[in-house]
């Protein structure tokens, strides 16, 4: 079963996506801020990254950064952002995000992206 | 909690928004001591956009509304744009309490009262009326544009035909050559002008413009109603322009903009009169063959020959343009895309325009001809996708170009690329494509090893490896859910969060409520709702009552029956149900312990507003906080403190003239404590004002009666 990091400070918006994700057979584990999301990849790395940008003591960005210098495959990061703006999305590129949805997201629309994140063939 | 709700989601939204409303009070309170202490501030700011972001999981624009413009005053204060004062607090804490009354409102009746929208309106303005005036009408015009696209670069199709012919080549050769295409649609809100928008000046100002029009998408009115201050236009513009810049360039207007990529071939479309002849068979078979063979420098002269026997405003020989054109282009990846070629050259008998919705178009051709990326995109077709998954597919290959893009070389850079490279294996799995996706490792260690980022971006940008979501199979129903799962809560927008008790299935319920247990990363905190404990109470009170018959039950057992071993059995299991029950009950009572601070902590709020209104000067020293007290009696205790506490700012502390003419210091000193005394609690209210004198109160009393 693919597993998937939601990390984000606001409980409600970690439990929204836990609904959806699971609903859909992949298996959710929560961080509340960057510090606790590397914590957690150290110890067994996710298939799939959910990240939200304003966190505190360690933020979105910061902890990207930080994943993608992490020893051995690298794996594919949502980026969850409030700002619409081309500059955000272009910052969270640069910090190691794969794509960049813009808050609140829609369940098929995050469903979609992690479909097609995760590459699973169902063939 | 009386009426909890329903939704577990909400129940988690009401129960964050409280601790978030609580933490903002008391950091906007912390911050009026240290205004310049920066860390409180983005604390303060990222508890409203944390809020903020929630709220927006639901439908609640009132809510939203003044969380955005709280969101919005509070950056301009951290980035220096605006300035911290006492009224700035002041708007913030009413605005919070508005936010607060919203909660209560949705808590007990799971919805906002209509008549709460001016009120919302009102807060908000008066937030944004401390902003810089500049600042105030751009951000006015983005809060009521409710949650904006995501994904603003999409492939959909395009009016593309109402572009003139001429500028669609010119705009096909450039296209070839590398220079990105976009259309843009914008549709300037109607009460735009007032926004001081400009939407002509904007649209003509577009950077990199080919081509523009605007016109009514809606008959006009006659003239003599036609109100001149409501926009009633749109435009369509097709720009060189990067994504990047467009979206800089309407960064004020995401929401009235929606930029579309152009593939070039879309822009193929042969037009014209169809009342000449069709191009003979022959002429076709010949094409089709000298096509085949590769003879491109034969099959330029025999197109151009028909050519310049045709007319020139028929549909003929505008295919024949096309033809040309996509023959004389230099065209990197066309050159080896016949399929291109051949659909057109096709068209040219039957006066049907090739369907460009590439590289779908003809599957079974597609499977039959020998070019070496038809094996991999007719094997999508066993794959089904989703609307959205469909509309998701360029969004996400766009933004692994971006990545690959990027100049920067940071430390993180090689594990950016492994990302990327990650993400296009997976994509080429998802296509039906296991060739490529082991070509992409390839790639990638090509791309590391020269340390550019070359090799990855044109096996990205040959669009052999990777079809566009045109090219993907659709579930045969797309007006289904997401597809990929069962039907998600809320899945029609996130609408209506009440939704989901009449449409979740009951073990999504339970997917939601499983959450508590394993929070482990959570704080180590329960809340729960009073009733439950309650109900605990009355449950111990009643074994209480029942365990005490057992004395009696071991007195008859002996005096009646004459059993004395029964008797004795029966009082030392007592004893023991007697002991568990009274641990029992404490460990009850200790659950509804609850810290004075409860109601402690409003006084800050409260004592500044009032000193403020009075015009006094009041420092205030909470002290004990922590100590505990049963739950009733900390409720009742709270209103008869603040009636004192009250007292003590109204009649006890002086103003600071009266207090600087008696010696005293200017601000006064109200401290409230709270000591654990045994068993009792004592909570002591000292101010150093002018005390009471018994011989006024003895007046007073006296008249009352």
């Amino acid at each position: 079963m693919k597993r998937i990091l939601i990390v984000d400070d606001a409980a409600t918006v970690r439990m929204y996506h836990r609904g959806i994700l699971e609903s859909s057979g992949y298996k959710v584990e929560e961080a509340w801020n960057g510090i606790e999301a590397l914590e957690k990849s150290l110890e067994a790395p996710f298939d799939l990254y959910i990240v939200d940008v304003n966190m505190p003591k360690l933020d979105g960005y910061a902890f990207l950064r930080e994943l993608r210098q992490q020893e051995g495959p690298q794996q594919p990061a949502i980026m969850i952002s409030t700002e619409a703006a081309a500059r955000d999305e272009i910052v969270a590129y640069q910090a190691g995000a794969n794509s960049y949805l813009v808050k609140p997201v829609r369940p098929a629309q995050l469903l979609a992206h992690v479909r097609l994140m995760l590459g699973e063939a169902t063939e | 909690m009386n009426a909890s709700p329903s939704n577990p989601l909400l129940e988690q939204f009401l129960s964050e928004a409280h601790d978030l409303l609580e933490s903002i009070g008391k950091k906007l309170l912390e911050l009026e001591d240290a205004p310049n202490d920066e860390d409180i501030l983005n604390e303060l700011f990222r508890c409203v956009h944390t809020l903020k972001g929630n709220s927006g999981l639901f439908t609640w624009p009132e809510m939203t509304r003044v969380l955005h413009a709280g969101e919005d005053l509070l950056g301009m204060v951290r980035s220096g744009n605006a300035s911290y004062s006492r009224e700035l607090a002041d708007r913030l804490l009413e605005a919070m309490d508005f936010v607060d009354a919203l909660c209560r409102e949705i808590e007990s009746s799971e919805r906002i009262d209509a008549a709460r929208a001016a009120e919302s309106q009102h807060v908000a303005e008066g937030l944004r009326k401390l902003m810089p005036s500049e600042a105030a009408v751009r951000n006015g015009v983005a809060i009521d544009a409710g949650p904006l696209p995501a994904e603003k670069v999409s492939v959909a199709k395009l009016p593309l035909g109402s572009v003139p012919e001429s500028v669609r080549m010119a705009a096909f050769r450039q296209c070839c050559q590398g220079d990105p295409l976009l259309w843009v649609d914008y549709r300037p809100e109607r009460e735009c002008f007032f926004h001081g928008d400009d939407p002509l000046n904007s649209a003509r100002h577009t950077p990199g413009l080919l081509w523009g029009r605007v016109f009514a998408p809606e008959p006009l009115p006659q003239l003599t109603e036609f109100d001149t201050y409501r926009c009633a236009v749109r435009f369509h513009l097709l720009t060189a322009a990067s994504s990047e810049e467009l979206a800089e360039y309407y960064r004020y207007l995401p929401d009235q903009v929606e930029i579309s990529a152009v593939a070039p071939l879309l822009l193929v479309i042969p037009q014209g009169s169809l009342d000449g002849p069709a191009a003979d068979s022959h002429f076709c078979a010949e094409a089709l063959r000298m096509l085949e063979a590769g003879d491109l420098a034969s099959l330029r002269p025999f197109v151009r020959a028909i050519l310049d026997g045709g007319r020139d405003e028929s549909w003929l020989a505008s295919a024949l343009r096309w033809l040309l054109c996509l023959l004389d282009a230099d065209l990197g990846w066309i050159e080896h895309n016949t399929r291109a070629l051949s659909l057109l050259i096709e068209s040219l008998e039957t006066f049907i325009a090739p369907d460009w919705t590439y590289p779908s178009a003809g599957p079974v051709a597609a499977a039959e001809s020998s070019a070496p990326a038809a094996d991999g995109l007719a094997s999508a077709n066993r794959q089904p996708f989703s609307e959205d998954e469909r509309a998701a597919w360029d969004p996400i290959l766009a933004a692994q170009r971006q990545v690959l893009v990027l100049e920067d070389r940071p430390a993180w850079h090689t594990g950016r690329l492994q990302a990327v490279a990650t993400v296009l294996t997976h994509f080429c799995q998802m296509a039906g494509n296991p060739a490529a996706a082991s070509g992409v490792q390839a790639v990638l260690a090509a791309t590391l090893s020269t340390g550019r980022n070359a090799p990855l971006l044109a096996w990205l940008d040959a669009r052999d490896n990777l079809p566009l979501a045109s090219g993907l199979p659709s579930l045969p129903s797309a007006n289904e859910h997401g597809g990929a799962g069962p039907a998600i809560p809320g899945a029609n927008g996130v609408t209506a969060p009440e939704d989901n008790s009449g449409k979740t299935p009951p073990d999504d319920g339970m997917k939601f409520g499983r959450r508590a247990e394993d929070a482990v990363n959570g704080p180590r905190v329960l809340k729960v709702d009073q009733a439950k404990i309650d109900r605990l109470m009355n449950l111990i009170g009643e074994l209480v009552v029942s365990k005490n018959a057992l004395p009696y039950l071991a007195e008859r057992a002996e005096s009646q029956f004459g059993v004395r071993e029964i008797s004795r059995e029966i009082k030392s299991q007592y004893s023991v149900i007697n002991r568990i029950a009274d641990e029992m009950q404490d460990a009850i009572m200790q659950v509804r312990m609850m810290a004075v601070s409860f109601i402690f902590q409003r006084f800050p709020r409260m004592v500044r507003d009032i000193s403020r209104k009075l015009g006094k000067e009041v420092q205030l020293v909470l002290e004990g906080e922590q100590t505990e007290a049963d739950k009733n009696i900390i409720e009742s205790l709270a209103d008869p403190l603040i009636h004192i506490v009250r007292n003590s700012l109204d009649h006890g502390i002086e103003t600071p003239e009266v207090r600087i003419a008696l010696g005293k210091p200017a601000t006064g000193k109200l401290i409230i404590r709270a000591t654990q005394e045994g068993d009792r609690v004592v909570i002591e209210i000292v101010d150093d004002g002018k005390g009471i004198d018994p011989a006024v109160i003895k007046r007073k009393a006296g008249r009352r009666d």
